[in-house]
């Protein structure tokens, strides 16, 4: 039978020691600041053929109806969007020094910062699917004016059958997947700060 | 004077060892304690000139490490291994005796391992030997409730340790 003491002691013989030295670490640093640069950029470049596009198409061709400028505005809109809302997700992340704060207030930021990704990869993802998807009917309208019916009818359906694979299959695993992740760390993070609790 | 990768030197020096046990102590593996680590200095040495004004240095840093482990848990899913890393036992030309101690050290990990996330914590500091006032401030616990936490992981981890002794 041993006390508590008795453990101290056998703590106190530990050979256990970190393998990893202070240089590492800056060097590591150094690193992780490379790579979100990098990720910066990547970001801003997946996006940025599409805003070519639109640019290209609003500058050379002179479209008859408005419907294609403001068609051409919300999907333009949509991507300005996707690359605002990626890089203040990674600002924020590297910005977020609550990792200084007690637990309990850490813990309670990581809960409002787990629910505001849910939501933006939940709901505001639909709704920029559906800005979108209209940006892109706006702009298919002066088409019908002007291309052969069958070309535009196929255009159409096919833009349709895309959206509905997006909207009805693929996104509705995606956001269960989604819900499944966020419901176990909140699961997860509320039990750690009922453990922080200032109660006996 | 001394420049920051000086004052960073010294600050690692002084505290790898204890943050180190927390880590281990919380992730119950050798890995996953040397990136808590790490990722723990990284955040100190970002911050450096902050810590520059601040008299308790180490309770700045175990708070950021008690809050990467947190994190960490969530973030890798990781649940602490009932079984720890075989190299925690290191020199293997070392005498019976050293084995021996260092088997009982294994068994203590493993009974950490056991307790819920902030007893981890909290008693690793216990045994490093950080004092209670320090402890409170870390943890965001008021003292009296502490003592009594502290009491009650004792009485948990010595059952522990016991019960696994007489298997």
């Amino acid at each position: 039978m041993k006390d508590f003491d008795s453990l101290v002691g056998i703590w106190n013989e530990q050979k256990t020691a970190p393998q990893i030295d202070y240089k590492e670490i800056i060097n590591q640093y150094k690193k992780s600041r490379e790579k979100l640069s990098l990720k910066f950029f990547q970001e801003i470049l997946l996006m940025l053929p599409a805003i070519f596009i639109v640019v290209y198409l609003w500058i050379n061709i002179s479209f008859s109806f408005w419907t294609s400028y403001l068609g051409l505005s919300i999907v333009a809109g949509c991507c300005f969007y996707f690359i605002a809302i990626q890089l203040i997700n990674i600002k924020n992340i590297v910005n977020s020094n609550t990792l200084f704060d007690k637990p309990q207030d850490h813990i309670k930021f990581l809960q409002k910062f787990r629910k505001s990704r849910y939501i933006q990869h939940t709901r505001n993802y639909k709704i920029y699917s559906i800005a979108l998807g209209l940006g892109i009917s706006l702009y298919f309208i002066e088409f019908f004016y002007s291309l052969n019916i069958w070309i535009m009818l196929g255009i159409v359906a096919a833009t349709i059958a895309w959206f509905s694979i997006c909207y009805i299959y693929l996104m509705k695993i995606y956001i269960n997947k989604e819900e499944k992740r966020f419901t176990e760390m909140i699961e997860n993070l509320e039990r750690l700060n009922n453990q922080f609790n200032d109660e006996v | 004077m001394p420049s920051q990768e000086q004052i960073f030197k010294e600050i690692f020096q002084a505290n790898s060892k204890k943050i180190y046990h927390l880590c281990f102590g919380y992730t119950g593996d050798d890995a996953a304690a040397n990136d808590l680590l790490q990722e723990t200095f990284l955040k100190v040495w970002q911050n450096l000139d902050k810590f520059r004004n601040q008299s308790m240095i180490s309770t700045w840093i175990y708070r950021i490490a008690v809050n990467t482990c947190l994190t960490y848990l969530k973030k890798e899913k990781r649940q602490a291994k009932d079984e720890l890393t075989p190299n925690i036992i290191e020199n293997k030309e070392e005498d019976f005796e050293d084995k021996e101690k260092q088997e009982q050290v294994k068994t203590l990990y493993e009974c950490i391992s056991k307790l819920d996330e902030n007893e981890r914590i909290i008693i690793t500091m216990v045994m490093d030997e950080v004092p209670y006032p320090e402890i409170a401030d870390i943890s965001g616990i008021s003292e009296g409730n502490l003592r009594v936490k502290i009491h009650r992981i004792k009485h948990k981890l010595t059952e522990l340790y016991n019960q696994h002794e007489r298997l």
